[in-house]
């Protein structure tokens, strides 16, 4: 098996996996990186994303072949402390129901903050159209998104 | 040594393991929330105050957290428990019984206990039980989880409570009833002198416990955090992916299962490519029989997916392949006859409504771990029966009961799918096998292909009125699919019948004062698998009934809000229905094109009705604006979950309504994806209001409560901006033909459609 080195998180790490193994079971099986999840393994849920480079992507189809030398960054590493703006918007709207898709709307929703100052309500529909919430929780969602980007906003 | 000279010892009777987090987010590394669940910290022993048929019990924990010795002194049946233990900084420990599934009960179960046991909420961290008969049934379902536990851990508070204060009275040589408490102390105000529980706990678990029923409980003005909306416990973990679901369960040396299952329904295992299974790297090993199929057991998920893809199975399918969508609703159609509407009545109104089967489709898929050591079982499992899981796990290795812990993980979702224990069988047999630790997955596909659904369903209804247009006759006849059948048909359509609670005919007592009102059930035997689903067969039942009584309100020429609240009998849903309505503005000028409808509910101890605003477009696309709710579910424990269930409901009722369904061909489900059962996404969902009533009657149940009567509002919501009458879920497009789009009139709406096979009909005369 090859050797496949990436960053998670700011760390550099190596695993011995077979290259079109998906980026998710990766980090799930081989790095004990749980907080992403599986809900689908089709691209069609978002409950696995994370950030490859900076941008948002599903892991259960992102092969890791390629993410050879690249950034992935993971709920777990989000922020230091699980102060990200929008981690504690989360909290105060009491966003999550079941919670488990949570991890890769949080991290769709991060990368949508980080390109655009600005985001209103069809914005929003449309970024964070790949994920789904089987329980329901997209009003507090949006309420989420809306706060942390006032706040974010320079 | 005075208690404070150790924080880190819990102070109640006795220590175990010395570290227990205070928090688990400050928790020192090694000892959290998931080292807890994984049982590498010991759980400490703590005061166990169990409440069981009134009477109470104080006991000792064990090191592994169960209260043994309870079970030791011979208690038999239901019991229903907490343990709270008090720590020396103050801290306050506090059980679980049940699973949280995502209604928040790890939250609001355990403000019940704090609010009687009067603690600050910040000072409280959530522990979940294992299974164990020590705290009496702990499956969850029907919505009965808050409605079983409101008395009993609020007794369980109090009674810890009352010896805390009677430890306290006894030091200072004053009577208990001169003593008050206040943020985890007791206070003799007399003489200005007052203890912290954590001083006060050891002491206080030495002495005999009072009666359950003999503790005097909070008058609810004195609530001061059942009523507040508690955002949930789990939230910090959540957000930053600490939070441990069933399949984050990673005890050592753990391998991963998937099954290759059978394509269709009865379709059997006729032989598998082992060779190329087995040669996949990180295959370690195939397991037959396991649901009819063949597990492939790996190194890794992926490795055990990529050798289930190699195992190239065969099958053969012709057990049912003359099964589809379109010979089960001929099935179902046949499965009643249509009633006439009364004899006499001056109008009579028949219709015909048909729903489909829905899949769960929890967020997180089916799974369950399971270790085998010694012949012991360890079991993590996001389960809505934790003791069922239990029972499955030791059936399944062939090992007692006792011999299997089971941890209830978080659940990513349940709907009533995880009441059932398939996937934890499924685990046990191929642990069995194999050996050592496996996590048994189910992919999306197996969940969409081979779960028990929410039924199908076929309604005939029909009614009359009179000329002021008053009801004199209503009859709904339901054919159901289900996959018993037979001699038990009859039995079962009875007990079915009996489980629509408040709206089945024979037991009278629905919501309104109408006669016949209700529901005639009976099964239809076909061979899709069948079971609970988000409020079982008030989704379909109500929908037929809501629908159709708009249909009578516009049939006597009333307005649907009038028309209800002249009908029901029910005092508790009528305020809610004029609330709705007020909420979403009825009666207003709206746009050509949108339309406002009204539905109501109740079920599970609560009352709801909905009214929603609904657009439709030129060319039939159905936009849902908003949805106002109003709730009375008796005293509102935590209304920010209160309000969550109603989101969710909604959420779900509109997927539903518009999209969602699970079909069959030649034996198949025909849906394998999130692409092909299409779940509502964020530009679906509507502004959702929640107003809840004031109330201190006893909690009624909430999971279930926001779904059945969303979609007809809906339905009813279109009827009024198109004239179209939604006669099945989810809408076709072609329902809505021959709506000319917001530029034509709407006023008067025009007219119900002809009679068509399963449309319904208006006929204006009786026997027409
Ligand atoms: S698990 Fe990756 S999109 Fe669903
Ligand atoms: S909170 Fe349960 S799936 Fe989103």
């Amino acid at each position: 098996m090859p050797t496949i080195a990436f960053h998670v998180n700011d760390e550099p790490r190596e695993v011995d996996a077979d290259g079109a193994m998906p980026l998710l079971w990766a980090l799930r099986d081989l790095l004990g990186l749980t907080g992403t999840k599986f809900g689908c393994g089709t691209g069609d849920c978002g409950a696995c994303t994370v950030h490859v480079d900076g941008r948002a992507q599903p892991s259960c189809v992102t092969e890791l072949s390629r993410v050879a030398g690249k950034q992935v960054r993971t709920i777990e590493g989000l922020s230091a402390n699980g102060d990200h703006p929008l981690q504690r918007a989360w909290q105060e709207h009491d966003v999550p129901q079941c919670g488990y898709c949570q991890a890769g709307q949080i991290m769709t929703a991060a990368a949508l903050l980080d390109s655009e100052a600005e985001v209103d309500d069809a914005r929003i529909d449309q970024a964070m159209s790949g994920n789904l919430c089987r329980c329901g929780t997209y009003q507090r969602i949006r309420a989420a998104i809306l706060a942390a980007a006032a706040e974010v906003r320079p | 040594m005075t208690a404070h000279e150790d924080s880190n010892r819990p102070i109640a009777i006795d220590a175990g393991s010395g570290a227990h987090p205070t928090d688990t987010q400050a928790a020192p590394p090694g000892i959290n929330r998931r080292t807890l669940l994984t049982g590498a910290a010991g759980l400490h022993v703590g005061l166990f105050i169990g409440v069981r048929g009134g009477a109470t019990f104080l006991a000792r924990i064990r090191p592994d957290g169960s209260p043994q010795d309870v079970l030791a002194q011979g208690a038999e049946g239901a019991m229903l428990g907490a343990y709270v233990s008090v720590r020396a900084d103050g801290g306050v420990t506090i059980a679980a019984p049940v699973p949280d599934i995502g209604q928040g009960v790890r939250t609001s179960l355990v403000m019940l206990v704090a609010e009687e046991l009067d603690v600050d909420w910040e000072s409280v961290t959530v522990e979940q039980a294992v299974a164990g008969a020590e705290f009496g049934r702990q499956s969850i379902g029907g919505s009965g989880t808050m409605r079983s536990y409101y008395t009993p851990l609020r007794q369980a508070g109090a009674t810890g409570r009352a010896v805390l204060v009677a430890e306290a009275a006894s030091r200072w040589g004053v009577e208990a009833s001169a003593c008050r408490t206040e943020s985890g102390r007791v206070l003799h105000d007399a003489s200005s002198r007052s203890l912290s529980y954590a001083e006060l706990a050891e002491a206080a678990a030495g002495r005999p416990l009072p009666n359950a029923g003999s503790v005097s409980l909070k008058s609810p003005a004195d609530f001061r955090i059942i009523g507040q909306p508690i955002h949930r416990v789990d939230n910090a973990d959540v957000v930053t992916g600490r939070a441990i679901y069933g399949m984050d369960a990673r005890p050592d040396n753990l391998r991963f299962a998937v099954v290759a299952r059978p394509p269709a329904i009865g379709a059997r295992l006729q032989g598998f490519d082992e060779a190329a299974a087995r040669a996949v790297p990180g295959v370690l090993e195939l397991v037959e029989g396991v649901s009819g199929g063949v597990a492939v057991v790996g190194e890794t998920t992926w490795a055990a997916l990529q050798g289930r893809q190699a195992l190239a199975p065969r099958w053969d399918t012709s057990a049912n392949a003359g099964l589809g969508s379109d010979t089960i609703a001929a099935d179902l159609q046949a499965g009643v006859s249509a009633p006439s509407a009364p004899d006499g009545a001056a109008t009579s109104v028949e219709a015909a409504f048909d729903l489909p089967y829905l899949a769960h489709a929890t967020m997180e898929p089916m799974n369950c771990t399971v270790e085998l050591i010694d012949g012991r079982a360890i079991v993590w499992a996001p389960t809505q029966s934790p003791q069922g899981v239990r029972r499955g796990v030791a059936r399944g290795i062939g090992i007692d009961e006792d011999a299997v812990e089971v941890r209830p993980t978080l659940a990513g979702g349940g709907f009533g799918r995880r009441a059932s224990t398939d996937y934890a069988s499924e685990a046990a047999t191929v642990v069995k096998a194999v050996g050592g630790a496996i996590q048994l997955l189910w992919t999306r596909d197996d969940d969409l292909q081979h779960d028990s659904y929410r039924p199908a369903s076929h309604h005939k209804m029909a009614a009359g009125l009179d000329d002021e247009g008053n009801v004199v006759g209503y009859t709904h006849r339901m054919a159901i699919s289900s996959t018993r059948g037979g001699d038990d048909a009859a039995a079962a359509a009875g007990r079915r019948a009996a489980r629509v609670d408040g709206t089945n005919q024979a037991g009278g007592g629905g919501p309104y004062a109408i006669a016949g009102y209700g529901v005639q059930s009976t099964r239809v035997r076909i061979p899709v698998p069948t079971f609970v689903w988000r409020s079982v067969d008030h989704s379909q039942v109500n929908f037929a009934n809501e629908a159709f009584l708009d249909m009578l309100a516009h049939a006597a020429q009333m307005d649907p809000v009038a028309f209800r609240l002249a009908n029901l009998s029910q005092a508790r849903l009528k305020p809610l229905v004029e609330r709705a309505a007020a909420d979403i503005g009825w009666g207003r000028d709206l746009e050509a094109g949108t339309g406002l409808g009204i539905a109501c509910f109740q079920g599970y101890g609560s009352y709801v009705a909905q009214a929603a605003e609904v657009t439709v477009s030129s060319d039939g696309v159905v936009r849902i604006n908003r949805v106002t709710c109003a709730v009375d579910c008796g005293v509102a424990v935590n209304p920010s979950s209160i309000r969550a269930q109603m989101e969710g409901c909604v959420a779900d009722a509109v997927a539903t309504t518009l999209r969602a369904q699970i079909t069959l061909s030649e034996g198949a489900i025909d849906q394998d994806s999130f692409g092909s059962y299409e779940w509502g996404r964020m530009a679906d969902m509507p502004h959702v209001e929640v107003h809840i009533v004031d109330s201190t009657a006893g909690p009624g149940g909430m999971g279930e409560l926001g779904y059945p009567a969303v979609s007809p509002a809906i339905c009813n919501a279109i009827f009024a901006a198109t004239g179209k009458r939604i006669t099945r879920l989810p809408i076709r497009r072609e329902d809505l033909a021959g709506w000319a789009g917001p530029d034509a009139p709407v006023d008067p709406p025009p007219p119900e459609p002809d009679a068509r096979l399963f449309m319904p009909r208006v006929l204006n005369e009786a026997g027409s």
